[in-house]
């Protein structure tokens, strides 16, 4: 069955702490995908929901990475993926706020991580 | 190379608004106004490689297509043949799932128009993909009118015909009542929703009396101007199918006799 989530579901997921293992340096070992390395890092929030971070780095490209928070639902089960954040290797459009930009977006991962 | 007169060509096959930026030893970003659905831009670079210029995507393209996949690596096997074939067709090398065009002779402008072609087309990739998870609201859909209507009152993927035998204008669920018909719409996309917007004038213009309904995927998805039109042959909308379940429920109870087994 189709999920969507509330918005202030996806906020609340957004602000919950999410707790690292200790050894996460450790775990962050990326697999070849053919020309880009990807890595899946299963975390645990503080309020014991299940999120994933998904990495991918380009082998070209250093600032061609992407870093995905996503949640995983149980029922039924599909990732959900609620934020996405990117190297500054490409120009981004926002249709509806009608703006284009070649940056970065990442400073929201690591406070993520931090926190 | 004069890259003044590189941009000129580029602007000249295909876009204006095309720009290109140096950025790195004999390495320029071509920046166009070609997108995949989410938004992001392609990935174009020209590149100068000893006696010869190439067009790359530097790999991007086909990361990108991984962030739908979620490494399901069947769904992306079932669109291996697909890209294949686009890139066959158009003499784009993969190498090691790098995209590579070589550019002849200097034509600078129509390399860029092949390889554009070329991503539009495995963008297309990725759209299949998200068909295939579209898809799944209509199963959604579906479901819901089951469990909320009998299943001697309606009829999925209608058409009268008499009327429409060649089944052009077609309606997702006809629910039959005591009074006018109830068609009821999924919606899920801009196209989809033009063609329902076609379907109820048409059915309008014919005569038929009916009542309509329908239930969006997401109807902050759709295009503005393509919902109101929409909405002005539609008696009844319900914008998120998920959020609004049980409005769904209570209207089409409301509507019609219920009777479920």
């Amino acid at each position: 069955m189709y999920v969507a989530l509330l918005e202030s579901d996806i906020q609340s997921l957004l602000m919950e702490r999410k707790i690292a293992p200790e050894n996460w340096r450790t775990l962050i070992k990326l697999q070849s995908k053919v020309k880009h390395f990807q890595l899946q890092l299963n975390v645990t929030g503080e309020h014991g929901n299940p999120f994933l971070l998904i990495l991918r780095k380009n082998v070209l490209n250093k600032l061609d990475f992407s870093v995905i928070v996503a949640t995983q639902l149980e029922n039924p089960n599909r990732i959900f993926r609620l934020r996405r954040y990117n190297g500054c290797s490409h120009i981004h459009s926002n249709r509806l706020e009608s703006e284009t930009f070649f940056d970065f977006i990442f400073t929201l991962l690591v406070n993520a991580i931090r926190n | 190379m004069d890259i003044a007169l590189v941009e000129k060509s580029f602007q000249e096959k295909l876009s204006k608004d095309i720009r290109v930026q140096q950025q790195g030893i004999n390495r320029f970003l071509v920046f166009t106004p070609f997108k995949f659905d989410d938004g992001d831009h392609f990935v174009i670079v020209l590149r100068l490689d000893s006696d010869r210029a190439i067009l790359t995507d530097e790999a991007h393209t086909y990361m990108h297509l991984s962030y739908w996949f979620d490494q399901q690596d069947l769904l992306m096997d079932r669109f291996e043949s697909v890209i294949e074939n686009t890139l066959s067709d158009y003499g784009i090398q993969d190498i090691d799932g790098e995209l590579i065009l070589e550019v002849p002779d200097h034509q600078y402008g129509d390399a860029l128009y092949t390889f554009v072609q070329v991503l539009l087309k495995l963008s297309d990739a990725s759209y299949l993909v998200y068909e295939y998870v579209r898809s799944q609201f209509m199963d959604d859909f579906r479901s819901l009118i089951i469990e909320t209507v009998a299943p001697n009152r309606f009829i999925f993927d209608w058409n009268d015909p008499t009327l429409d035998p060649d089944k052009k204008y077609m309606i997702d669920c006809r629910v039959h009542d005591s009074a006018d018909p109830l068609f009821v719409m999924g919606l899920n996309s801009d196209s989809k929703t033009r063609d329902a917007t076609i379907a109820l004038l048409q059915y309008q213009q014919w005569g038929i009396p009916f009542q309509s309904m329908a239930i969006f995927h997401d109807q902050e998805l759709i295009n503005p101007k393509v919902l109101a039109r929409f909405t002005d042959v539609c008696d009844k909308h319900f914008s998120i199918i998920t959020m609004n379940q049980d409005d769904i429920q209570s209207y089409l109870s409301a509507r019609i006799e219920l009777r479920i087994d």
